[in-house]
């Protein structure tokens, strides 16, 4: 490009723009040229005002030095936000309109007198119990049964003559006819051939 | 008639006269400074809040000119950089790059009140919008501003030959533009 003469033959270049009247298409309000010069005057003025009395003012100690790092601080701050302006955290749809009634009806049911617990019965207690009543039950007919063997045992060992001792110390004339009946009931009972039926009547009528 | 700058300078430096210098100058570059600002910015309440800016800053450093460049080439130099820096500010605060800017300004063209332009007008901005930052500025003040590239080149410090090919590209670019776009 020859840049000397390139001032000079642009229009052959760019006949277009070359052709364009030279205008200037921007304008201002009403007189404001005429305006502008007293704007400019009472700007003048003030900024006078302001430079005279820039010593008078003064600012606490070290305020500079910690005006620059409150800056930093906002900064950082402000460049944070833009990378994150949320915490990610949300919550569902109306949580909080809901929110104050859901409190107040937790301090309204704490505020209730406390009901008696009824505390749920876990299944294993429940076979545990079953298991104890079993054993209880079990344990117990044993040793009932053993019992009554140890009784039959021992009555076995008595003499006829203990036995008659006993009934002579201890029967009344209420046990007649229980014995009567007994005896009655267990007819074929063997009494041994010593006894005759009369014998045992007269015994029994004049002993008891 | 338009006071010299040597003479503004002059009273400038004197403390009695300081103001009114200040308000000479204000009355011979106002409108130039404004319209430079206002083709890089688009936007009429920027360009404003810009060339107050401009201004204010060209009050506080005056007394430091040094009188071995232009003084319009200063004015111009302030008033491009408080524009770019604008531009950056406004690319940094929305998080989009330099043509997403320029895809912006080219909305808000649409929609300004302060502009009546014809359709053609209204495409050749937006082919403008389309172009680098430095070619757009270079097109601005050598097509718009009629500035030489030796002035030019003393605003951005950049080369006359660099200027030239800037100009080049933009005007070829801008010609594509207008031929292939609806």
């Amino acid at each position: 490009m020859d840049l000397e003469n390139t001032g000079k033959n642009w229009e052959d270049e760019a006949p277009l723009l070359a052709g364009m009247k030279v205008k200037n298409p921007f304008t201002v309000p009403e007189n404001y040229f005429a305006e502008l010069g007293t704007q400019v005057n009472s700007l003048r003025i003030v900024e006078d005002a302001r430079f005279n009395n820039e010593d008078e003012f003064t600012v606490p100690e070290n305020y500079f030095k910690g005006l620059i790092s409150e800056i930093e601080t906002r900064v950082a701050g402000q460049n944070i936000q833009k990378i994150a302006s949320t915490d990610g955290f949300s919550v569902q749809k109306n949580y909080f309109s809901n929110l104050p009634q859901i409190i107040t009806d937790q301090i309204n049911t704490n505020n209730q007198p406390p009901k008696a617990v009824v505390k749920q019965i876990s299944a294993n207690f429940l076979k545990y119990a079953a298991a104890a009543c079993v054993t209880l039950v079990l344990g117990s007919v044993i040793v009932f049964n053993s019992q009554n063997k140890t009784l039959d045992s021992k009555m076995d060992k008595l003499s006829d003559q203990e036995i008659v001792n006993y009934l002579q110390m201890n029967s009344d004339i209420g046990d007649t006819p229980l014995i009567i009946e007994s005896l009655s009931l267990n007819s074929n009972m063997a009494l041994g051939d010593s006894f005759t039926e009369a014998e045992l009547e007269k015994y029994i009528d004049t002993t008891l | 008639m338009q006071t010299e700058d040597s003479e503004i300078l002059q009273k400038f430096a004197d403390p009695k006269t300081r103001s009114e210098a200040f308000n000479l100058l204000l009355k011979k570059y106002q409108q130039k400074i404004y319209w430079h600002i206002r083709r890089l910015v688009i936007n009429h309440d920027d360009a404003d809040d810009l060339i107050q800016e401009v201004f204010i800053k060209v009050w506080k450093n005056l007394a430091d000119f040094r009188s071995d460049s232009q003084l319009y080439t200063w004015l111009y130099r302030i008033a491009t950089n408080e524009s770019i820096s604008f531009l950056n500010r406004k690319k940094l605060k929305n998080n989009i790059s330099l043509d997403e800017v320029g895809y912006e300004l080219a909305e808000s063209l649409a929609d300004s009140t302060y502009f009546d332009g014809d359709q053609a007008q209204m495409k050749l901005q937006k082919a403008l919008l389309t172009l680098p930052e430095k070619q757009r500025l270079v097109f601005n003040m050598k097509y718009f501003d009629d500035l030489k590239y030796e002035e030019i080149s003393a605003i951005l410090g950049t080369s006359v030959g660099g200027l030239k090919a800037s100009y080049h590209l933009a005007v070829k670019k801008v010609e594509h533009y207008l031929l292939n776009t609806d």
